[in-house]
């Protein structure tokens, strides 16, 4: 499985979010449609959040890595959401600081031996300027899949 | 060999990734390892025979063996230095 088999079991989605809180209620109510999630989710990923923040100031356009323990997801799949309005996240290196994040990856995985590989490769997206530029405009998945195959 | 913990809030995601790149760094300069990949609570079970904790994340608790913070390899700014640090703590 590679990260564009991954984006393909998940999506690319605008949101108006103001802050995690409504976003999480948003991928929570997605995911359970989907059946991609166990009941438990929601609780999971916000008790993961408050412990451990996952913003990333990454000097352009910064990111959050929210994530939760395998069991409670039941695919494997990365989810791009572009926060229109920005929403501030507690930085995961250091948490007396905040990040104003415009875009969230939420990896899914279920299968622990997802190869090593298609994880680390996760970085090649927001270390790519012309990647992260490109999602600015791109509108929905299958827009985000012809982007990266021709920059990444 | 150095005994070098990799952790994260799962010990899943960015664990994952910057364990590829600590496995880059050390394998370049002949550096003999055994990696310990793990999550922030299992940090203290292992602590005692390691020597050096690397992770994306604030602690927020102290150790007896030193910790590098590699947020640097999930953003590719400021890496090189991160490496230099990694490579100093083992010397």
């Amino acid at each position: 499985m590679n990260l564009s088999d991954l984006i393909k079991n998940g999506d690319f989605i605008k949101s108006s979010a103001k802050n995690y809180h409504e976003l999480y209620d948003e991928m929570n109510d997605r995911l359970k449609m989907m059946n991609y999630v166990e009941n438990d989710f929601l609780e999971a990923l916000l008790k993961r959040e408050e412990a451990y923040p996952t913003g990333i100031q990454t000097g352009t356009y910064n990111i959050a890595l929210p994530h939760v323990d395998a069991c409670y997801v039941k695919q494997n799949a990365l989810f791009i959401y572009r926060l229109v309005n920005k929403a501030t996240f507690i930085r995961m290196d250091d948490h007396s600081k905040t990040v104003e994040v415009e875009f969230v990856f939420l990896l899914l995985i279920h299968d622990l031996k997802l190869h090593v590989k298609t994880i680390s490769e996760l970085t090649h997206i927001w270390t790519n300027h012309d990647i992260m530029e490109g999602l600015q405009f791109v509108q929905d998945k299958s827009e985000l899949l012809e982007m990266l195959e021709t920059k990444l | 060999m150095k005994r070098i913990i990799i952790a994260c809030g799962s010990g899943i995601a960015t664990s994952t990734i910057i364990s590829s790149r600590v496995t880059e760094l050390l394998d370049q300069h002949h550096i003999s390892y055994d990696l310990i990949q793990c999550s922030l609570q299992e940090i203290d079970s292992y602590v005692s025979e390691a020597d050096l904790i690397i992770t994306s994340m604030d602690l927020q608790k102290s150790f007896p063996i030193p910790k590098i913070t590699a947020i640097s390899f999930l953003t590719s700014i400021g890496d090189k230095e991160t490496e230099e640090a990694i490579l100093q703590a083992l010397k």
